[in-house]
């Protein structure tokens, strides 16, 4: 009956809010605004502060489309407004592209190459350690897909180990109580537990499959069906970014840029920018085309397709190619 | 709760029922401050239940009400829809118009409420098959074992508050040197959210039931204190005056008349405090490593399956509900002295019936366990 209350409750609060945000609404899916601003959610990932550059040096601008990124602290909770139809497009890792609300992805950022990591406590060796003991980690979340990974490539079945559910900004934490034999986390939260659990160290990190965790522009799929002409300029964008890291007389400047975002050193980004397998048009091209292996983002989302299938995060497996629209980034290589 | 004072209503009653022998229809429903009589205070309670459900019925089930969305059923020539895909009818509308323009086959789709509104019939499948669904792996729990391990969590927060709570808020109402020393400051404390505590009971305690445990603790204990203090000193004066005329000590004022007096009102106090574990239970169990019907709600939250969320939340509301009036029929066993509200229930006359067999002998003042003063 609770339900019933809760449910009146919340329908009179949306209904309240439809009204309220109605105009908002029409902003993000951009039927009736053709200039509004295109709103794209970024979080704490190396690859994703590449973007930075964009909003520093007005990239955005200069190639004449009106966008602005928002940035959340926290991954989860950019989803969140993704889904609630506050963003227009968000960075994500491909794996939980699945789970969302059914969108495109039109541009890869890059490949998890080290950043993702299960690091065993002082005296847990190897995978092979692992066996009969405790792993805590966010479920379903693409740690979970790592460990998955690992244990296979290991000869372990999934029930030779206990998952603990934990909070992936807690893991560092729970390493550290000693009550769980490893944890998963990504950078900078991977980098923080082997700083401060002493003598902890990487069993498994994702540079030992690579392709396995992709991270890319998702966009709202009305969003580009209304306004594709702009979505292939913010791929124009992206790759300029790239363009501005990798040229050596502007790195350091595009160092320094993501670094302030975060609130690091430059030496230190720097550093965990190598276990981040940025992809550029070439990159780009080559894992948009559709192979069943893990070097194309078809193949990748497959496997966690079956993944989150046997996890029952949901009931019927997801037509892929309606997840991937490749002829943007197609397009501008082309031109070039 | 039926505190108040029933032995004043009940003979207003009679009194009334003296001068008003022929009663009409109208009266009976809508009298001032008399209770119905059985069998329609049965049917109100029914009543409270099921208008809600009738109207989540009427939104979910009556295609023109609300409805805000559209579920696709054939996406067309739409390059993006799929069958099962719900969108806000707005953008719907702006597809089909896109392929309209375009000379292509538009899509159909009937109208659908907002995913997390499920209706009525699908929660209570969810209800159902989150019983049967065997966990997605090996050594993960059951429902009904995240259910039981929830009730534990709750079960030992509890007693541990009232281990220390109870004894100390009988020594704050009962003496004011304790009241002056401990209330002020668990007062202060009081007001701290309990969740803010989370962090570091993860780093004293660990990730499993240590630190869930203790913040059901820190949500429960001080409000315990107050609650229990302010029962006791609101214990009737005249039946302490008068076992120290009859010369009672100290201590057999506080063991033998206050202790026993406050008993009821006491048992009735924990029953509200239950409800008060249970409110943080939710916070409690995702702090370290989530367990429990959290980690079930939680996780289904995340994937938007939204009828397992309401089977879940009103799992919680059962079992509390179900608690609560355990314990109300067992005061009827252990406190017949108290005087009740005439009619409330099957439950009631049972109980009653077996403590008039079962009572012993009937609480009285104590005899004076010292010499007469001189």
């Amino acid at each position: 009956m609770l339900a019933a209350i809760l449910g009146m409750g919340l329908t009179v609060l949306a209904g309240c809010g439809g009204g309220a945000s109605s105009g908002d609404k029409k902003d993000t899916a951009g039927t009736d605004k053709k200039g509004s601003t295109l709103k794209i959610g970024y979080s704490d990932w190396p690859g994703w502060l590449v973007w930075e550059i964009a909003k520093q040096k007005g990239f955005f601008k200069e190639a004449g489309v009106n966008a602005d990124l928002v940035w959340f602290e926290d991954y989860g909770a950019s989803i969140d407004a993704y889904t609630a139809g506050k963003l227009d497009a968000i960075l994500i890792a491909c794996g939980d592209s699945l789970k969302e609300k059914p969108s495109t992805i039109i541009v890869l950022t890059d490949y998890s190459d080290g950043n993702d990591m299960i690091i065993g406590k002082p005296g847990v060796e190897s995978i092979k350690d692992l066996k009969g003991k405790t792993i805590g980690l966010e479920q379903d979340l693409v740690e979970h897909l790592l460990l998955m990974a690992a244990l296979e490539k290991n000869d372990l079945k999934e029930e030779d180990v206990a998952v603990k559910k934990v909070k992936t900004e807690e893991t560092t934490q729970t390493l550290k109580s000693g009550q769980v034999d490893a944890i998963g986390a990504w950078y900078p939260i991977s980098g923080r537990t082997l700083k401060e659990v002493p003598g902890s160290k990487p069993l498994f990190t994702s540079a030992e499959a690579p392709g396995l965790i992709y991270d890319a522009l998702q966009v709202d799929r009305e969003s580009l069906a209304s306004r594709r002409a702009e979505w292939k300029k913010l791929v124009g964008v992206w790759f300029k970014c790239l363009d501005f890291l990798n040229d050596p007389k502007t790195h350091d400047e595009a160092v320094a840029i993501m670094a302030k975002r975060i609130d690091t050193k430059p030496e230190d980004l720097a550093k965990n920018l190598k276990g981040t397998h940025l992809l550029d048009r070439e990159g780009n091209r080559k894992a948009l085309e559709k192979r069943d292996s893990l070097d194309s983002i078809h193949g990748s989302l497959k496997n966690a397709d079956k993944f989150y299938l046997a996890r029952k995060v949901y009931k019927d497996g997801k037509v892929i190619d309606k997840f991937v629209d490749p002829s943007l980034v197609q397009e501008i290589i082309d031109k070039k | 709760l039926r505190l108040g004072n029933p032995p004043a209503l009940s003979s207003r009653q009679q009194l009334r029922s003296f001068r008003e022998p022929s009663v009409t229809r109208r009266s009976v429903w809508l009298a001032i401050r008399s209770p119905l009589p059985p069998h329609r205070a049965t049917a109100m309670k029914v009543a409270a239940f099921l208008l809600p459900l009738a109207l989540w019925c009427l939104v979910s089930y009556v295609p023109f009400i609300w409805h805000p969305d559209v579920l696709v059923t054939d996406p067309g020539d739409s390059t993006y829809l799929s069958p099962g895909d719900q969108e806000t009818r707005a953008r719907f509308e702006a597809e089909n118009a896109r392929l309209r323009a375009k000379d292509k086959k538009p899509a159909v789709g009937e109208p659908a409420n907002p995913i997390f509104l499920p209706p009525p019939h699908a929660v209570a499948m969810a209800f159902y098959t989150a019983f049967t669904t065997p966990p997605p792996s090996k050594g993960e729990p059951w429902l009904y074992q995240n259910l039981w391990h929830s009730c534990q969590i709750i079960f030992w927060g509890f007693i541990f508050s009232a281990i220390a709570g109870i004894p100390l808020g009988i020594l704050c109402g009962t003496f004011d040197l304790f009241s002056k020393l401990i209330e002020p400051f668990v007062d202060f404390i009081r007001y701290m959210p309990a969740p803010a505590f989370g962090g570091l009971c993860v780093a004293v305690l660990g990730i499993y039931d240590g630190p869930k445990i203790a913040i059901i603790w820190i949500g429960t204990f001080f409000q315990m204190v107050l609650v229990v203090a302010n029962t006791t000193r609101q214990f009737d004066e005249s039946l302490l005056e008068a076992a120290q005329t009859l010369g009672a000590t100290k201590r057999s004022l506080l063991i033998k008349v206050i202790l026993p007096g406050i008993l009821p009102a006491l048992y009735n106090d924990m029953r509200i405090l239950i409800g008060w574990a249970w409110t943080y239970l939710i916070i409690a169990e995702l702090i370290g490593a989530s367990t429990g019907i959290t980690s079930y709600i939680y996780l289904q939250s995340k994937h938007r399956h939204f009828e397992n969320v309401y089977a879940g939340i009103i799992m919680i509301g059962l079992i509390g509900l179900t608690v609560d009036q355990v314990l109300a029929g067992l005061a009827r066993f252990l406190f017949p002295w108290v005087p009740r509200i005439r009619g409330s229930g099957a439950w009631a006359s049972f109980f009653g019936t077996l403590a008039f067999w079962l009572r012993r002998k009937p609480a009285s003042v104590p005899a004076p366990s010292v010499s007469p003063p001189t």
